[in-house]
């Protein structure tokens, strides 16, 4: 039988390696991008190539949203398999806590 | 409006660059999803049956409810981008493809224009030289033209060239009026797809709602809509065989392949002989739109209405009202698909949980009785598979019974299968019947339905040639398999009946598989044989002809399989002998069967 504190503690680990994924996914979008500057002909001359760009920017900041809705899990994870919260109650309201900015009331 | 110089000028490749890019992220949020679903939420997962064996494998209390919570969520927002920017990534191959047709048919007046000597400015209007017969001693001057698309403005400047002494000037007439064909192609390219691209954002917080995969499902048919240049919809094989299908899945390219499950998800998901990982995919696209569309349109709906009882007058009495009754079949079809979809997903989330395999979602609609058809374990890979063809009542909102037996039957079989990897198949690919009384007597569900079977068996064979495949069926379920028997070839090594009432034919030999391979368990106080074999037994006109064979009639030529369970329903109870008969057929274990004496 493995420990709690250890699963918590695998757990975090995983989230970890999923939130530089998600970090690297984010990446490669940004690099498929850079011929679509404001100045390149894609954007100047064609309104699907202006509409891209706006597209483009609300999917960086949802991606973004969501890597540091995955490091804050990691975060807490880790809390929860070290013995940072002091019972059941505080481990609980920390995964209940939302603090990634512009996210909506934790859920 | 698209003009000349970029349409001449832009590098098409950035367009495909944008595609890779969201094609890239959509993969990547794919990957990250499985993780979350197959591994990582397995552990927050409380404990199901305190006392088992295998209790103590996941985290408990309300800690870890409440760390599930927030990585469920993730697991959509992930689910949700890979949707989403899958449907991204389709647009701009769209985008590329239909627009490199455009510059190449530019290019290639581009070139004529310059082999004949004239200028195209930068503004799509055409220079031609002086030329021709003198006249007076002069060679007629040369001019500039612009092009035209509309048909009456075309024809006076073709008259207007043709009446010039320089001969030059039809040519820069022509010239002129196909680019400004392919300027205005491109421009509809542009105005078709932009609002498409604009709709495609992300959503803006983390909350993943009903409306939420609503307006996905919505953003899917806006591009189709608008697709068809660059992937057809009626290239999809359709009532095609198994063969076919993956000979045209193969025949794609790999963002070909992508870009269809993007855009045509229910339409893959449904298509035998191609990949297991390929339907998966799509399909759970498909459940997540339809359960977003049914939780909004349940949420819609308007309160009961008032009365619900009309006086219908003499005989009749007091009936519902025709209004109260189209809400309450309306509300009752959408809380029962719900219920069915809220139970898949839950197999999902169970993933991991007492080692349960990946779950592959071959097979999803819920319209009607609704058709689920769920592997345990990956198919394409497994040494020995079973399909689960369930009886009368079966639907997809009470798929959870018949999945339950499923994945004890996974359970039981991978226990005794050494290294040999286990699939086990629930398949609801047919309208059962749903009333014991009135509909399972027909034989026309069995009959009607046992093509599918068929066509999803041949589809197996596509996918993986090389397994050891068990057809098991349960009360009418065995009447379907009878059936494709009997229609068809059933590609399958073992056949298991369970409960059977008849089978359609009256000996073991017509069940298309080796002598000694077609095994039937028919427990103690289980009446659906002895009732059924009026509606469904076989003939054997060996035995003089006109007597009604069912499975457990030794003339039949099964071999019985002992059970220690009773009735109609408990047959893959675990830890029974039951169950682990049907597991020893599934891995190809027949010596170690108990059977009964």
């Amino acid at each position: 039988m493995r420990s709690d504190q250890s699963l918590w503690r695998t757990t975090a680990q995983e989230v970890g390696a999923l939130s530089r994924n998600v970090r690297q996914g984010l990446s490669e979008l940004s690099t498929a991008q850079r011929g679509l500057g404001a100045d390149s002909i894609p954007v100047t001359g064609f309104s699907i190539g202006a509409a891209q760009r706006s597209t483009y920017t609300s999917w960086k900041r949802y991606v973004g949203l969501v890597s540091r809705e995955c490091e804050e899990l990691t975060g807490k994870l880790e809390n929860a398999g070290n013995g940072h919260y002091a019972n059941e109650q505080d481990t609980r309201r920390a995964f209940v806590t939302q603090q990634s900015a512009s996210a909506q009331h934790g859920n | 409006m698209v003009s000349f110089r970029s349409l001449r000028d832009v590098n098409l490749e950035e367009f495909e660059a944008a595609a890779d890019g969201y094609h890239l992220l959509s993969s990547t949020a794919r990957a990250a999803k499985d993780e979350l679903s197959n591994s990582i939420i397995a552990k927050t997962m409380p404990d199901p049956e305190p006392g088992d064996a295998d209790s103590g494998q996941g985290l408990v209390g309300q800690a870890a409810t409440a760390a599930h919570e927030r990585l469920s969520r993730l697991s959509k927002n992930f689910h949700y981008t890979q949707v989403e920017c899958g449907l991204l990534g389709a647009s701009f191959n769209a985008v590329a493809t239909e627009l490199r047709a455009v510059r190449k048919k530019l290019d290639t007046v581009l070139a004529e224009a310059e082999s004949a000597g004239l200028t195209v400015r930068d503004d799509g209007s055409v220079s031609y030289p002086p030329a021709g017969r003198e006249i007076d001693g002069k060679t007629p001057e040369g001019g500039f033209t612009r092009g035209f698309t509309d048909p009456t403005a075309k024809g006076v400047a073709a008259q207007a060239a043709y009446l010039t002494p320089n001969p030059k000037a039809e040519l820069a007439q022509q010239c002129a009026d196909d680019i400004a064909n392919a300027v205005r192609e491109a421009s509809e390219i542009d105005e078709r797809w932009s609002p498409k691209i604009e709709r495609l954002k992300a959503q803006k917080d983390l909350a993943i709602t009903a409306k939420d995969w609503a307006n996905v499902h919505g953003d899917q048919r806006a591009v189709q809509k608008v697709a068809d240049e660059y992937l057809e919809r009626e290239s999809i094989p359709e009532g095609k065989t198994p063969g076919e299908n993956a000979k045209w899945w193969q025949s794609l390219s790999a963002q070909e392949k992508a870009d269809y499950v993007s855009l045509y998800p229910a339409s893959i998901g449904s298509l035998d002989g191609l990949p297991a990982e390929v339907r998966d995919e799509a399909n759970r696209a498909v459940l997540a739109e339809k359960k977003g569309a049914y939780e909004l349109q349940l949420a819609s709906m308007p309160p009961e209405p008032w009365p619900k009882y009309l006086n219908g007058g003499g005989r009749a009495g007091m009936v519902h009202s025709t209004e109260w009754l189209e809400w309450h079949n309306r509300r009752e079809q959408l809380e029962n698909s719900l219920m069915g979809i809220r139970s898949i997903q839950d197999r999902f989330s169970n993933t991991g949980k007492n080692g349960l395999p990946d779950a592959y979602l071959l097979g999803f609609s819920p319209e009607g009785n609704g058709r689920a058809i769920i592997a345990n374990g990956n198919p394409d890979t497994a040494d020995h598979i079973a399909v689960y063809v369930p009886g009368t009542t079966a639907r997809l909102e009470n798929i959870q019974g018949d999945m339950d037996r499923m994945n004890a039957l996974w359970r039981q079989s991978q226990s005794i299968s050494g290294a040999d990897d286990v699939s086990t198949i629930t398949w609801l690919g047919y309208d059962a019947p749903q009333d014991v009384v009135t509909d399972a007597p027909l034989a026309s569900y069995a009959n009607e339905g046992a093509p599918s079977l068929n066509r999803f068996l041949n589809g197996l064979d596509e996918t993986n040639g090389s397994q050891h495949r068990t057809t098991i069926g349960h009360s009418y379920g065995t009447t379907l398999i009878g059936s494709a028997a009997r229609q068809n070839e059933l590609s399958t090594d073992d056949v298991i009946l369970v409960g059977s009432p008849g089978v359609q034919v009256g000996s073991s030999s017509e069940m298309d598989v080796p002598a000694g391979n077609v095994w039937n368990q028919d427990a103690e106080g289980d009446y659906v044989p002895e009732i059924g074999r009026w509606g469904h037994g076989g003939s054997s006109w060996e035995i003089g002809g006109g007597t009604l064979i069912i499975p457990s009639d030794q003339e039949f030529g099964a071999k019985q399989l002992s059970t220690d369970t009773r009735g109609h329903s408990d047959y893959w109870n675990k830890g029974s002998q039951s169950l682990y008969n049907q597991a020893a057929v599934v891995t190809g274990k027949s010596r170690e069967v108990i059977l009964d004496q």
